[in-house]
C-alpha cells in the first residue's frame, strides 16, 4: 500500500493547514484544473474556490488534479467536502461477494463488471456501497487486514490499495497490444507505476492522455480511440481498458 | 449601464458583473495587493470582466471603449508582481479564452500562438514535438504569453537563450484608435524596416494595445545537459568568474549565484553557492563546454560541490506558496523580490550597498540575494526581501532600495516591469524618454483607455 497515494495521506495535511494555501498562492497548479481551463475564469479555479466556497460546492469536480500538482500537496477537495457537509452523512460498508485469495474491490454499481474481470483473473470480490463522498471512511469494518486491489480510481485512493493497473501483470500472460491510455485524475501520480506493470504484461502505452478529465470535456475526436480506467467516464461513451483486457487475457 | 449592457448581450456568459467574480479580477500578483487583501483590504474592484476568444472581439471592445469612454486593463495569468494589472473601475479583458497554437513551422523553427495560451501548455506541447521555448521564468505554471510579452518577462535559461524580447519575432495587436494589425508582413528574423516596433509592447503593459498573436522562436529540445554547483569564498568574485565565462564564449544556460545569506537559507550552506546547467545539442561542443567552464571557476575559487543542490534547485523552482505558507504567515511578515542589472564595474557597490541600507529600514530583516541573469556587461541581482506585514514599512524599504539602484548605477527593474509598484521611479531612470512615451501614449490613446494607468 502507497500511503503517499491515500485519502488518509491528503486527510492528515489538510489538518496542517489553518487556511487554504490558494489564498496567497499565484495559482502554480491552475492549468491542471478542469473546471478552469473549460472556462478560463479564475473563480473556477482553486484560487475562486478558496474564497467563494459556495461556488466550490456547485462547480469543483472534486478531482484533486490541483492536489496533484500543487507544492504543498494542498487537498482542496476535502475543504470543498466539508464546505458541502456531506461527510456526516455519508459512509460505507463492504459486502463480499465472492471469496478469493486477493480481492478486487469496488464500488456497488460496477458489479457486474467486477464479476466478469475477476473470473478471468481469478479474484475475490468486495463491493463498496457507497463511495461518492471520500470522507468519513468507517474504519470499523474489517477488511483491512484483506488484500485489495482497487478496481476503480475512487475506491484506489480511498483505500490507499493499488489500482488493478498496477499489479495486473501478476495475473495475466502476455497480452501483446497496443494501445492510447487515458489516465483518470486520481491515477495521475500513479502513472510509472501503472505503466511500468501494463508492460511487464505486454500492453504498450503508445500514447497517453492525462491532461484532460473526460467527465467534463466531451470524449470528442481527441479521446476516440482511447481507453480509459474512469468507470465514471462510461457515461460519456468512453470505452474501458478492463473491456478489452477481459477479451484479451485467457484468449 | 448602458455599455455593459452592450457587452453583455454581445458576450452573453462570457461578460460577468457577478461579485465573486469581479473578486477574482481586481489584482495580480503584487505582494502589496496581496499582503492588503489578506488584512482583509480588498482594492476597487473591475466593473466587468469579459473573455474573448477571437482578436475581431478585442476590437470590438476597444471600439466600444472609445465610444462610451471606459478602461479596459488587458488581463493573462495575473502573476505579475507589480501591480500593472489591477482591475480597479476597469473592464478587465481576460484574454486566456485566446489559447491556440495556430502553426508551428518546423523549417524556420518558429511557433504562432494566441496571446492568452499559458507558457506552460505551450511549453509542453512544444516538448512533446521536441521542441522548447527555452523561456521558463519562475512565474512559469502561472504565466500566458501575451502577459509575458507586456511585462518584458524573462527566463532562468536567459544567459545562453535571451529574454523573451529574443524570442518574440512577430506580433499581432490591436491599437487602442481601433485598429488590428501585424508588426510585420512577413515575420523574418531581423529587419530594418523603421524602428522596431514590438519593442513598444515588450514592457508596455498593455498601455499602448493588445498583444493578440505572436510569432515565437523555438529550439530543438537540448540532447546533452550536465551541471554542478560550486561554492566560492566571495559573492561578487563569484560573478566575476561568470564574466570570465562569457567572454571565453563559453555561455551556460543557467548561472544562479547565492550569496552567503541566501545560500544558507536555501541549501543550508555557508559560502556563496554557484548552480551552472549547460545545454547543447551537440556532443563534441558540449564535452569541450564542460571542459572550459570546469577550467575557469576552479581556476577562479570555486570548489565543486556535485550537482544535488542543482537537482533541489529544479526541483522547487517555481514553488511560492511552501515558504509563504511555513514561515510567513506564522511570523506574520511579508515578502518582495527587488531585481536590478548593473554593469559589471558597479556590481560590488551596488550589492553591497543595497544588503546594508535597505536592511536598515526599520522593520526589514538581512536581504537575501542571488544572481541570476548574466550577460557580457553586467549581471541582474535578485534580492529576497522579508518585512513586517505592514505598509509603511513596504514604501520606505522601496523608496530606498530604489534610491540605492539609481545611485549605485543600476535599474529599477530587470524583469518585472513598472506598474503602479515603480511608477514614482520611472522618471529617474529613463529621464526624457518618459516624455516620449507619454506622447506616444496619447498620440495612440487619445481617451485614454487602454491599461491600468500605473505609471504614464
Ligand atoms: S492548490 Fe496549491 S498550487 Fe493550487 S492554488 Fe492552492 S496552494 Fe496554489
Ligand atoms: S479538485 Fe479538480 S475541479 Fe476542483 S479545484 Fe481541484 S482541479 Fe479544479
Amino acid at each position: 500500500m502507497t500511503n503517499r497515494y491515500s485519502y488518509q495521506y491528503y486527510q492528515k495535511r489538510f489538518q496542517s493547514f489553518s487556511e487554504a494555501p490558494c489564498l496567497y498562492c499565484p495559482g502554480n497548479c491552475i492549468t491542471s484544473c478542469p473546471t478552469f481551463t473549460q472556462t478560463r475564469n479564475t473563480l473556477y479555479s482553486p484560487l475562486g474556490y478558496t474564497r467563494s466556497l459556495d461556488i466550490a460546492v456547485d462547480k469543483c469536480l472534486k478531482c484533486w488534479r490541483c492536489t496533484f500538482s500543487c507544492p504543498v500537496e494542498y487537498p482542496l477537495s476535502i475543504l470543498v467536502e466539508r464546505a458541502a457537509e456531506r461527510c456526516r452523512e455519508k459512509c460505507f460498508g463492504y459486502v463480499i461477494i465472492k471469496d478469493g485469495g486477493k480481492y478486487l474491490v469496488g464500488e456497488l454499481e460496477y458489479v457486474n463488471r467486477m464479476k466478469v474481470f475477476s473470473e478471468k483473473v481469478g479474484l475475490g470480490i468486495v463491493a463498496l456501497d457507497y463511495v461518492s463522498s471520500l470522507e468519513n471512511r468507517d474504519s470499523s469494518v474489517s477488511m483491512e487486514e484483506k488484500d485489495m486491489i482497487g478496481y476503480s480510481p475512487e475506491v484506489s485512493f480511498l483505500l490507499g490499495v493499488p489500482h488493478y493497473t498496477e499489479v495486473i501483470y501478476e495475473f495475466t500472460g502476455n497480452l501483446d497490444i497496443t494501445i492510447k491510455l487515458h489516465l483518470p485524475c486520481l491515477l495521475l501520480p500513479r502513472e510509472t507505476e501503472i505503466l511500468s506493470s501494463l508492460e511487464k504484461t505486454g500492453v504498450t502505452v503508445e500514447e497517453i492522455v492525462k491532461d484532460v478529465c473526460i467527465r467534463i470535456e466531451n470524449t470528442g475526436e481527441k479521446l476516440k480511440d482511447l481507453y480509459t480506467l474512469c468507470p465514471r467516464a462510461l457515461e460519456t461513451g468512453a470505452k474501458l481498458l478492463d473491456d478489452l483486457l477481459i477479451q484479451l487475457i485467457g484468449t | 449601464m448602458e455599455f455593459i449592457e452592450s457587452l453583455k448581450k454581445k458576450f452573453g456568459e462570457r461578460c460577468s458583473t457577478e461579485e465573486e467574480v469581479l473578486k477574482m479580477y481586481w489584482r495580480d500578483y503584487w505582494p502589496l495587493a496581496i499582503m492588503n487583501e489578506s488584512l482583509g483590504k480588498d482594492g476597487e474592484y473591475p466593473i466587468a470582466v469579459i473573455w474573448p476568444e477571437y482578436t475581431e472581439e478585442v476590437l470590438e471592445v476597444v471600439k466600444l471603449a472609445n465610444k462610451y469612454g471606459f478602461k479596459i486593463v488587458p488581463y493573462g495569468g495575473g502573476s505579475g508582481v507589480t501591480g500593472a494589472a489591477l482591475g480597479a473601475g476597469a473592464v478587465v479583458m481576460d484574454l486566456r479564452r485566446m489559447n491556440k497554437i495556430i502553426s508551428l513551422n518546423e523549417e524556420d523553427l518558429t511557433v504562432t500562438v494566441e496571446a492568452g495560451m499559458y507558457l506552460k501548455e505551450l511549453e509542453e506541447k512544444l516538448n512533446r514535438e521536441g521542441y522548447t521555448l527555452r523561456h521558463i521564468p519562475q512565474s512559469y505554471p502561472e504565466a500566458v504569453i501575451g502577459g509575458l510579452i507586456s511585462t518584458f518577462s524573462i527566463g532562468q535559461y536567459s544567459t545562453k537563450y535571451g529574454g523573451i524580447e529574443d524570442i518574440v519575432l512577430n506580433m499581432e495587436v490591436v491599437t487602442p484608435y481601433g485598429e488590428v494589425t501585424w508588426l510585420r508582413r512577413n515575420t523574418v528574423p531581423r529587419s530594418a524596416a523603421g524602428p522596431d516596433l514590438k519593442m513598444l509592447f515588450m514592457g508596455g503593459e498593455g498601455q499602448f494595445g493588445i498583444v493578440t498573436k505572436a510569432v515565437l522562436r523555438i529550439y530543438p529540445l537540448p540532447k546533452y545537459i550536465w551541471m554542478n554547483s560550486y561554492i566560492f569564498k566571495d559573492f561578487i568574485e563569484a560573478n566575476f568568474a561568470v564574466r570570465q565565462l562569457l567572454k571565453t564564449g563559453a555561455i551556460p544556460a543557467v548561472v544562479r549565484i547565492y550569496d552567503k545569506e541566501d545560500s544558507n537559507v536555501r541549501f543550508n550552506i555557508d559560502g556563496n553557492v554557484m548552480l551552472v546547467i549547460l545545454e547543447d545539442n551537440n556532443e563534441k561542443l558540449h564535452n569541450a563546454t564542460i571542459e572550459v567552464v570546469s577550467d575557469i571557476l576552479a581556476s577562479l575559487g570555486g570548489e565543486e560541490i556535485g550537482n544535488k543542490y542543482v537537482e533541489k534547485w529544479l526541483e522547487n523552482r517555481f514553488d511560492i506558496i511552501s515558504e509563504i505558507t511555513k514561515f510567513l504567515i506564522p511570523m506574520n511578515m511579508w515578502f518582495d523580490t527587488i531585481e536590478t542589472v548593473v554593469t559589471w564595474s558597479r556590481l560590488d557597490k551596488l550589492y553591497w550597498a543595497f544588503k546594508k541600507e535597505v536592511a536598515e529600514v526599520e522593520g526589514v530583516l538581512p536581504v537575501l540575494a542571488h544572481s541570476s541573469h548574466f550577460y557580457l556587461n553586467g549581471a541582474c541581482i535578485y534580492f529576497t526581501m522579508i518585512y513586517e506585514k505592514n505598509e509603511e514599512v513596504y514604501w520606505n524599504m522601496w523608496e530606498k532600495a530604489m534610491k540605492v539602484i539609481l545611485d549605485n548605477g543600476g535599474s529599477i527593474s530587470h524583469h518585472h516591469g513598472v506598474g503602479r509598484l515603480k511608477g514614482r521611479w520611472i522618471k529617474d531612470e529613463i529621464l526624457g524618454g518618459y516624455n516620449i512615451i507619454k506622447k506616444i501614449k496619447s498620440a495612440l490613446d487619445s481617451r485614454n483607455i487602454l491599461g491600468s494607468g500605473g505609471w504614464i
